[in-house]
């Protein structure tokens, strides 16, 4: 007999933007938004989320320094790498604080903000860790389209879901 | 006033390479702070959480839009953060070293949590300027900045380490503290930043008597640029005594203590006689 009861999982989520800030001396400059970082951390287990753009105009490109532009021309391209290595190196629930403690000049990954009571939805005959995904992918979209006001190409991607019992 | 003599920038037979290579906008805010403990004209406000590292810094801006960077985020008093940034950019300024101005500022209003004490922050900070409109730690580029900008930051490396010897700077890790601007053609544009674990942080529990700066390179240096280190280690000793107290005495106790503060004096008046030895050269 299938499951017909909604699971909720509690969970803490921590929100981070990654930003290009083209003039570092004056906060009224232009800032190019780049993506969100979503990290949720539940009782046993957690996983990290990225929505990072795939392209940027010409006038973007012109307005990042040199040294960036051929990096940044992708950058879930540049990020995806040091995205793993932050879920691979971090501490459960810190891979965000690691990535900000890291990129905290022209290009930033702001530090997290955190929201500690979220509900993720485990709708009946759905794994736990396939549901976990869906409700992050979710929110990766809807944030990330509203950092990035919509437009920009955009790829969405999780880690697995880590057990930290395993 | 008296103005302090200052080193070239370029010292003659060294390797050309430029020592410090701010914009005019960064030197004039330089000019000003470096005169005061605390900068007149500027009312900070926090733009962002805390970052979750050693100092909790967190960026700011005044109501011109000037950006900067505060530190500490938290309130631990087992080193005092700020009064060690700000003493070592006035004494960098005397040396025209590529370390960013620095001024005190006391934040008002409710402080927020710091992520790793979760305890509010203390209101007593500084404020560090940007260097440059766009930089970024030099592990950022490390792959990105030729042989001949490396090699153009020489004299300026070489500069800060006898700087960095004097204050006794000696936990930095450089390919996360100096902050690069590369545009693929030499001169690299280099700023050195993080001087909280200077000072009476080194001094409190090791007089670190004739030890100079042991710190790591941001890339193999087969040797330093002597003229660079000859001409810092003249201007170190050319600073009279009453500059460098003025420069401490003028940190107020909620930045810094007194106990501290008569430490940090005694330590840099006896080490500005001895920087000749500490850093291994002869001044005639």
């Amino acid at each position: 007999m299938s499951n017909s009861v909604t699971s909720l999982h509690q969970a803490r989520r921590l929100q981070s933007h990654i930003l290009y800030r083209c003039d570092l001396q004056h906060s009224n400059s232009v800032n190019i938004h780049l993506g969100v970082l979503i990290e949720f951390i539940g009782a046993d287990w957690n996983v990290l989320g990225m929505a990072v753009r795939t392209d940027l105009s010409e006038a973007e490109i012109a307005a990042v320094a040199p040294a960036w532009r051929t990096r940044l021309a992708c950058p879930f391209k540049y990020f995806e790498p040091e995205i793993e290595r932050a879920w691979r190196d971090a501490e459960s629930g810190k891979c965000i604080e690691l990535l900000a403690s890291e990129y905290s000049a022209s290009l930033l990954i702001e530090p997290p903000l955190l929201n500690e009571h979220c509900l993720l939805r485990q709708p009946p005959d759905v794994e736990t860790e396939q549901a976990i995904r869906i409700e992050v992918l979710e929110l990766l979209d809807t944030e990330g389209r509203r950092f990035l006001n919509s437009a920009p190409a955009l790829k969405i991607e999780t880690s697995p879901v880590k057990s930290r019992a395993a | 006033m008296v103005e302090q003599e200052r080193p070239p920038t370029n010292p003659e037979g060294g390797t050309g390479g430029r020592i410090q290579l701010f914009d005019a906008d960064v030197l004039k805010l330089r000019g000003t702070w470096s005169n005061c403990a605390v900068a007149l004209g500027h009312t900070w406000e926090r733009c962002a959480a805390n970052q979750n590292s050693e100092s909790s810094p967190f960026d700011v801006k005044d109501k011109d839009g000037l950006r900067g960077k505060a530190n500490p985020g938290h309130n631990n008093t087992d080193v005092s953060r700020a009064a060690h940034e700000k003493i070592a950019s006035d004494l960098a300024a005397l040396l025209d070293l590529p370390i960013p101005p620095v001024t005190l500022f006391k934040l008002e209003g409710v402080l927020p949590q710091d992520p790793r004490t979760k305890l509010p922050g203390t209101p007593f900070v500084c404020v560090s300027a940007w260097a440059f409109p766009s930089c970024d730690e030099w592990a950022k580029h490390v792959a990105v900045i030729t042989e001949e900008e490396k090699a153009s930051t020489i004299a300026a490396l070489s500069a800060v380490w006898v700087f960095d010897s004097w204050i006794s700077a000696d936990d930095r890790l450089f390919s996360k503290h100096i902050l690069v601007s590369p545009t693929g053609k030499p001169p690299l544009k280099i700023a050195c930043i993080d001087y909280a674990f200077s000072l009476s942080r080194s001094w409190a529990s090791n007089p670190r008597t004739n030890i100079a700066a042991n710190w790591e390179m941001p890339f193999e240096i087969a040797k330093r640029d002597p003229a660079a280190v000859l001409g810092i280690a003249k201007a170190i000793v050319g600073i009279t005594d009453a500059k460098v107290g003025e420069i401490v005495n003028r940190i107020g106790v909620e930045w810094l203590p007194p106990a501290r503060r008569d430490l940090i004096l005694k330590n840099l008046l006896e080490r500005k006689g001895k920087i000749a030895e500490i850093v291994g050269v002869t001044i005639v």
